[in-house]
């Protein structure tokens, strides 16, 4: 299939379903149609990604594109550069087809907290696409682009791809370059990749990969290549008891899901080794408070003065910052930048921030302890399927403790794989979630591609 | 540690975190604060007594780029996104007399 070919099917789906799905804050059309046109006449079959089209999370920048990170604060904004991973995606031989909506700065669970509205589940439109990288998701279960970049704090790649029925990798922390991505908590954001299968996930994630001299916190470790696998003799796959077993809150049918993805990996060669991660019901407690902590001081760039949105006539400069970003930043922005505030204030700092922190080493010591005994762990990624729009937007609690077993590997800074592995009762989808030692990406790819090709015997065979 | 949220505090952490709150949004803020410390309490059953904190996965440090000049944003870019500017600069409220 030609570039254009390409682009125009996926043009094609969104100009028919978007309407509804609200996958896409900004297409880019015409800029999409012009390099596939380039790309088709310079034919370079060797780039990585030639002519394929991907969608980019709108906290990522592409130059001359608005970029708004989902928040009415930065409506209007318009990046002068490239991230780093999308000029490497460029340089790979992809077509952009436009930037996708995204609760406001990654803060969210569901993409119900747009500033611009929420995204809708293609697999089934009275249902959310997970979040914070839902329209990323639901853009790539739409098939209105062939992948799409994430970005994942605390399970926003990993959790939407669940939910959408995708495959997405959250890369070790320092794994990918942050250069040019909005910043929410720099000790736990990370960029990687949504797509339909494990093996597209990985042909995007070996494009962005790798030490980027604009991000002091990408690390030079090599990035192995991946070797695809038949069967997994030898591998040793941890369970948690307390992701399965002792799970609190955790879905039948999810359950049932992770013990027929078990027998799949036993029958294919693979020893199942049960381990305890003792402080997972204290990770999201830890979560919020690291998160929100580092957002507060990120977010106080948004002053109103340099970019963003600024009220009329504020009598004073205080009162600029103060108005300004009162009335652009939505409630949950606001909430969490109090929270993280409160917690870094002097009297609660030690009781709260340094508590939390000091947990967070617990619980990678936990993951430590975990890999004494095994090579990977396997979990669940959400605990239940995808829930209706508007059922836990109003409780904020309700929506942080969906995201259970995803912040434990992201305190930890460790890689993890969302999995497909089939549908609930009402034909939902539901994700495992496959976490990988520091930098050993390439094990949680090849295990994840077996298993998805257990639970879909349609992929071409390895 | 449980901590009861009063107006008084959610008024003090509003102004530093540069956010206007009215009046009547106070109590509203003040209870979902309090909602989510009693969530977080539950890190008060872990002994973290000689546990050091982890604030950031790579522990070994951060690695700066090589000292060697790069070219950075023109004037014109850094005040392309500007709400307002003047004469090549970032324009303000007045902030002396």
């Amino acid at each position: 299939m030609t570039a254009t070919a390409h682009v125009e099917a996926c043009l094609g789906q969104i100009a028919a379903r978007d309407g509804q799905i609200a996958a896409f804050l900004h297409v880019d059309a015409d800029g999409a149609r012009a390099r596939a046109a380039v790309l088709d006449a310079q034919a370079d079959w060797s780039a990585p990604l030639h002519g394929l089209t991907i969608a980019v999370k709108d906290n990522i920048a592409v130059a001359g594109q608005p970029l708004t990170a989902g928040s009415r604060m930065l409506a209007g904004y318009v990046p002068p550069r490239d991230a780093t991973v999308v000029a490497r995606l460029l340089a790979a031989g992809a077509v952009l087809v436009g930037k996708t909506n995204m609760d406001e700065f990654g803060m969210g669970s569901s993409t119900e907290l747009s500033g611009f509205g929420p995204t809708r589940n293609p697999l089934d439109v009275t249902r959310v696409p997970g979040g914070s990288s839902g329209g990323s998701a639901a853009a790539v279960a739409a098939g209105m682009a062939w992948a799409a970049l994430g970005t994942d704090t605390g399970g926003s790649i990993r959790q939407p791809a669940a939910f959408c029925g995708l495959a997405g990798l959250k890369p070790t922390y320092g794994r990918v370059s942050r250069s040019g991505v909005v910043a929410y908590a720099s000790s736990l954001d990370q960029v990687g990749p949504l797509a339909t299968t494990v093996r597209d996930v990985a042909r995007v994630y070996a494009v962005i990969a790798g030490h980027d001299p604009l991000d002091a916190t990408s690390t030079d470790e090599p990035v192995s290549p991946v070797t695809w696998r038949g069967d997994l003799a030898g591998l040793r796959i941890g369970v948690a008891r307390e992701h399965l077993l002792a799970a609190e809150g955790l879905d039948a049918d999810v359950k049932q899901r992770m013990e027929q993805a078990l027998d799949a990996l036993r029958t294919r060669g693979a020893v199942i080794v049960p381990v305890s991660l003792p402080h997972t019901r204290h990770a999201i407690a830890a979560y919020y408070l690291v998160a929100t902590a580092e957002a507060s001081a990120n977010l106080s760039r948004y002053d109103g003065l340099r970019y963003g949105q600024r009220v009329a006539n504020p009598p004073t400069l205080d009162a600029l910052y103060t108005h300004s970003r009162a009335d652009a930043l939505g409630k949950e922005v606001q909430r969490r930048i109090l929270l993280g505030t409160f917690a870094l204030s002097a009297g609660f700092q030690d009781a709260f921030y340094q508590k939390a922190c000091r947990v967070r080493r617990k619980i990678a010591d936990d993951f430590a302890q975990a890999w004494q005994t095994c090579d990977l762990l396997l979990g669940p990624t959400s605990p239940v399927p995808p829930w209706r729009l508007g059922e836990k937007v109003a409780d904020p609690l309700a929506m942080y403790l969906m995201d259970a077993f995803t912040v434990g590997p992201s305190l930890a800074g460790l890689p993890a794989l969302a999995v497909p592995v089939g549908v609930d009762i009402q034909r939902l989808p539901i994700g495992a979630q496959l976490i990988g030692r520091a930098f050993d990406e390439a094990t949680i790819l090849a295990v994840g591609d077996v298993l998805q090709r257990a639970f879909d015997p349609t992929l071409e065979a390895a | 540690m449980a901590v009861h949220v009063d107006a008084t505090i959610v008024r003090q952490v509003a102004k530093l975190a540069k956010l206007s709150l009215t009046d009547a949004e106070l109590p509203d803020v003040a209870r979902d604060l309090e909602r989510i410390l009693a969530l977080v309490a539950v890190l008060d059953e872990v002994d973290v007594a000689g546990v050091a904190p982890l604030v950031h996965p790579h522990e070994q440090g951060l690695k700066p780029r090589a000292d060697v000049p790069q070219t950075g944003l023109t004037q014109a870019q850094a005040l392309a996104n500007a709400p307002a500017q003047d004469g090549g600069c970032f324009l303000t409220p007045r902030v002396i007399g």
